[in-house]
């Protein structure tokens, strides 16, 4: 769908064009959101809280960014709001400073499921049978290095390395989309 | 002849880095590397990211959207009741004074059954209540009927063998305990057989189906004639059974019997029923025809519950919670000297 169509949906309260945009933007919303939060629960409130304000006040919703960028920036607002109300802030605040400057963000597609799955897919493709084996037990299915070697009968430096060159390689392919990719808590 | 290359030592120490199953002598030389340069820590940063975005699908996938967005429309088509002034209760109460028709007399269809029970031919009583207008009545065994709008009970003067009634609209029964003369409700198709309990039955012409909700005891339901059961199911409290009528289906299901009996006490309650549904309830309570327009209006769905609101106040409330506008013909003075009913008709709101 396009944007302008879909701004203009949201403004007329039009259901198919709100209920598109919250399926496509619900999980990396709350993913999202869990930089911030950490309870998957209120993560997910604070969340579908934010979408029923957006049809309430919808006929009043000005967006001069992408949807996008509107959409994350609010949640993020949203969120830094709960935290600011449970007197957390201060810490959190003081956590940011440690943190690596941020932009806003600009390029969310590692927020949106369906993006980052056809991103990540192609790229995992690209990757020999073996190396792309160990790296989907390793980062989908979340296995140790040491669960890994012993279900597949290899030595654990194997997986390692096999897992080193699909990170090198997963890189190069993502090159373009990393330096927006927010890690809140990095570097300590 | 192997080739000393550190930087690639430290690339296949990161997996095990990121997945904290490093020694301590691993770690610190992964650290070393990263503080040494600025570079390095970009690319560290890099590595770590890959290295999370498979994670981060995997949580994203956690979430599901679906059951998320049903729960954002039931807050968001929910209408919240607002306080309202004693005078709006006092106009609002004249809307629930009982208003009974009755009317006597015998019915040809019924000819045929009264033999069955009674030597004597009985006289059937048919009672109705006008749409906007509620009832009650107490039956000649000494059970309970409480009428809502726009329903009409037939019941004989005398019961015989069964206490058998026949219900158009919807009615709650409490019913007197008799095991001996088992209590009958025809509906058309099912028909409910009860000893002594109370249910509620909605069986309008109009709607596509006829619901029977037991608040307490038993009821049994079967189809065919008294004397020649073909029995359906049992209720148990709490539940309710709704027959499709062109599809001849019995589902039963749990619901909340306070929504299907708040009418007795003069509140109209919605915990998500659909608009359509909504409109319909509307129309008989207040006597009036609403119309909705556009097709897609008909699944929003609603969570409220009505008591002294008037029309104007409760069609306001929809707007608010949803978006739709209406627009409003008053009655009109018909030829034959008869007021039409009041019509609204709810479209979808369009901006400018």
């Amino acid at each position: 769908m396009e944007e302008r169509f879909i701004i203009s949906g949201l403004k007329k309260r039009d259901k198919a064009v709100f209920d598109f945009v919250f399926k496509y933007y619900y999980s990396g919303l709350c993913a999202y959101s869990m930089n911030y939060i950490s309870s998957q629960q209120v993560a997910e409130d604070i969340v579908q809280g934010f979408f029923v304000s957006l049809w309430i006040k919808s006929e009043n919703l000005e967006i001069n960014t992408s949807l996008k960028s509107y959409l994350f920036t609010s949640v993020k607002n949203k969120c830094l709001d709960h935290l600011k109300h449970n007197k957390v802030k201060e810490s959190y605040q003081k956590h940011l400073t440690n943190t690596p400057d941020q932009q806003e963000p600009s390029h969310l597609s590692m927020y949106v499921e369906t993006e980052l799955n056809e991103i990540l897919a192609s790229a995992v493709e690209k990757l020999s049978p073996r190396c792309r084996e160990i790296f989907e037990l390793s980062r989908f299915e979340g296995l140790k290095n040491a669960e890994i070697a012993e279900k597949l009968q290899i030595s654990k430096r194997t997986v390692e390395v096999q897992i080193s060159n699909a990170l090198k390689l997963l890189k190069e392919e993502l090159k373009d989309i990393l330096p927006y990719f927010i890690i809140p808590l990095l570097l300590q | 002849m192997d080739i000393i290359d550190p930087k690639r030592d430290v690339e296949e120490l990161l997996p095990g880095y990121f997945s904290d199953e490093l020694g301590e002598e691993s770690r610190v030389i992964v650290e070393e590397w990263k503080n040494a340069s600025n570079e390095n820590k970009r690319e560290f940063l890099d590595f770590k990211r890959v290295w999370e975005a498979g994670e981060k699908l995997a949580l994203m996938k956690q979430f599901n959207a679906d059951k998320a967005l049903q729960k954002v429309h039931d807050q968001v088509f929910r209408v919240k009741r607002i306080a309202i002034g004693n005078v709006i209760k006092k106009v609002a109460a004249v809307l629930v004074i009982p208003l009974l028709v009755y009317s006597g007399y015998v019915t040809l269809q019924f000819e045929k059954q009264k033999n069955l029970f009674t030597s004597e031919a009985p006289s059937w009583t048919e009672v109705s209540t006008t749409t906007g207008m509620q009832s009650k009545l107490t039956l000649p065994d000494g059970s309970e009927v409480w009428l809502n709008s726009a329903t009409n009970l037939k019941y004989p003067s005398k019961f015989g063998k069964y206490r058998e009634v026949e219900i158009c609209g919807e009615a709650f029964f409490e019913v007197q305990k008799d095991d001996e003369h088992p209590f009958i409700v025809k509906t058309g198709k099912i028909n409910i057989e009860v000893t002594g309990t109370s249910f509620n039955v909605l069986n309008y012409p109009e709607e596509i189906q006829t619901e029977v909700v037991l608040k307490s005891g038993e009821v049994k339901l079967f189809s065919g004639d008294v004397s020649d059961k073909n029995e359906i199911s049992v209720l148990k409290p709490g539940q309710k059974a709704t027959y499709i009528k062109n599809q001849g289906k019995v589902f039963i299901n749990n619901t909340y019997v306070e929504k299907h009996t708040a009418w007795m006490e003069g509140k109209l309650m919605f915990v998500d029923d659909p608009m359509e549904e909504v409109v319909r309830k509307l129309n008989r309570w207040f006597n009036v025809e609403i119309v909705l327009q556009d097709t897609d209006l008909h699944e929003y769905v609603y969570k409220a519950t009505f008591e002294d609101e008037t029309l104007d106040q409760i069609l306001e409330l929809l707007k608010l919670s949803a978006p739709i506008e209406y627009t409003s013909n008053p009655r009109k003075l018909m030829p034959d000297g008869t007021f039409s009913k009041r019509k609204v008709i709810i479209k979808k709101r369009h901006m400018k």
